[in-house]
């Protein structure tokens, strides 16, 4: 469960009072917009618990809207430009770090962004038996897309249930992906070793390989089935 | 976003599209993703196996038409190149060649990562040849 909070940072002075912000968006001293701090991230900009994983969309929602109503830029219209230009800053990250959060793959994206220094470093093995499965699938759908008769009902009535499995496997990955969220909020909250942090990010990144791998054919199932031509990108 | 003409081509007149047995003699075949855009991409070379020299390349890439350029690139590139001299192909060889641009870069890595992985399992079957002539037969 989402705890709204704000964070922790104490170091930073008020630009027009001079008094500690705490980190918060507005001076508690004098009420002044502060610019976002340095070391913020998405979490910290929405007021959330430092990457925390499991977020209920509701909370989430909340949170984004009403940060969005503190900074917008409509209220600072009156203001000095160095006011107006913190709000639109303001604005523009709060909009970001809410699309980002709220959407399960661009979060755990971002928390691996976040968590490992560089992606380069972490080229994974390749899950060679998912890929011998999809390139066997994709081979089939193009037989299909060459077939005429009953061979194309036949392929075709296949095809459609390779389809409903590959959902099927694509939306496991979904249920894994929120048990690991689980886990890591766990893991953070009881100050878990390093080595148990580091097993679950290359979890998660395992989990999100296969999820784009498994789209990949999703995509190209469907626009078979449907008639249409293979998707570019 | 728009591609180079080179990619074009390759992408519209890709060469070497099919496969080979992957149990026939001198084929290896390497299977390689690219998690973030979800490519596949299999590549397979025919070697000759006394003079080390690669004879043959086939290639499938179910992805996007940088990574279907970068496949056909590479496996012209490696017909008559003996496999140290494959192995020894960059990925950046291909960005130039292609003018890839930096979001698709990742394309032409996976181009170098499946012609390796072939070449390795090219060496894994030949290597479990030999042993097996020599009485050292390993469980498969």
């Amino acid at each position: 469960m989402a705890t709204i909070e704000t964070n922790k940072h104490t170091d930073h002075l008020c630009w027009s009072c001079y008094q500690p912000t705490g980190g918060k968006p507005f001076c508690p001293d004098c009420a002044t917009i502060l610019p976002v701090p340095p070391q913020s991230n998405y979490f910290s900009i929405l007021g959330l618990d430092a990457k925390r994983m499991s977020l209920e969309p509701e909370r989430l929602e909340e949170a984004f809207y009403a940060l969005s109503r503190q900074v917008h830029p409509d209220h600072y219209q009156s203001r000095s430009p160095k006011e107006r230009q913190i709000a639109e800053e303001r604005a523009a990250v709060v909009n970001v770090a809410y699309r980002t959060l709220r959407d399960p793959i661009a979060r755990t994206e971002y928390l691996l962004e976040l968590e490992t220094s560089s992606p380069q470093e972490h080229r994974d093995q390749p899950p060679a038996e998912l890929l011998s499965q999809l390139i066997e699938i994709e081979e089939i759908v193009e037989a299909y897309r060459g077939s005429a008769g009953a061979e194309r009902g036949a392929l075709k009535d296949f095809l459609k249930e390779v389809h409903r499995s590959l959902e099927a496997r694509r939306e496991a990955t979904e249920t894994e992906l929120h048990e690991a969220f689980e886990l890591w909020d766990r893991l953070v909250a009881e100050e878990g070793s390093e080595e148990a942090k580091a097993s679950l990010l290359k979890r998660l990144r395992e989990l999100l390989h296969h999820r784009s791998y498994l789209t990949t054919t999703i995509r190209d199932l469907s626009a078979a089935l449907a008639g249409e031509p293979r998707p570019g990108s | 976003m728009a591609y180079s003409d080179k990619v074009i081509d390759h992408y519209k007149n890709p060469r070497n599209v099919g496969s080979f047995s992957k149990s026939e003699q001198g084929v290896g075949t390497g299977i390689v993703g690219a998690p973030e855009c979800g490519d596949v991409m299999k590549l397979q070379i025919k070697v000759n196996e006394k003079t080390e020299v690669i004879e043959e390349a086939r290639f499938k890439t179910f992805g996007c038409g940088s990574a279907i350029a970068s496949s056909s690139l590479i496996t012209e590139w490696v017909k008559g190149k003996s496999i140290e001299e494959a192995l020894a192909i960059k990925n950046t060889e291909i960005v130039s060649e292609l003018s890839l641009p930096p979001v698709k870069i990742h394309c032409s890595v996976l181009a170098e990562d499946a012609i390796k992985a072939a070449i390795a399992d090219y060496k894994k079957k030949t290597d479990q040849a030999g042993n097996e002539t020599h009485g050292h037969h390993r469980d498969q």
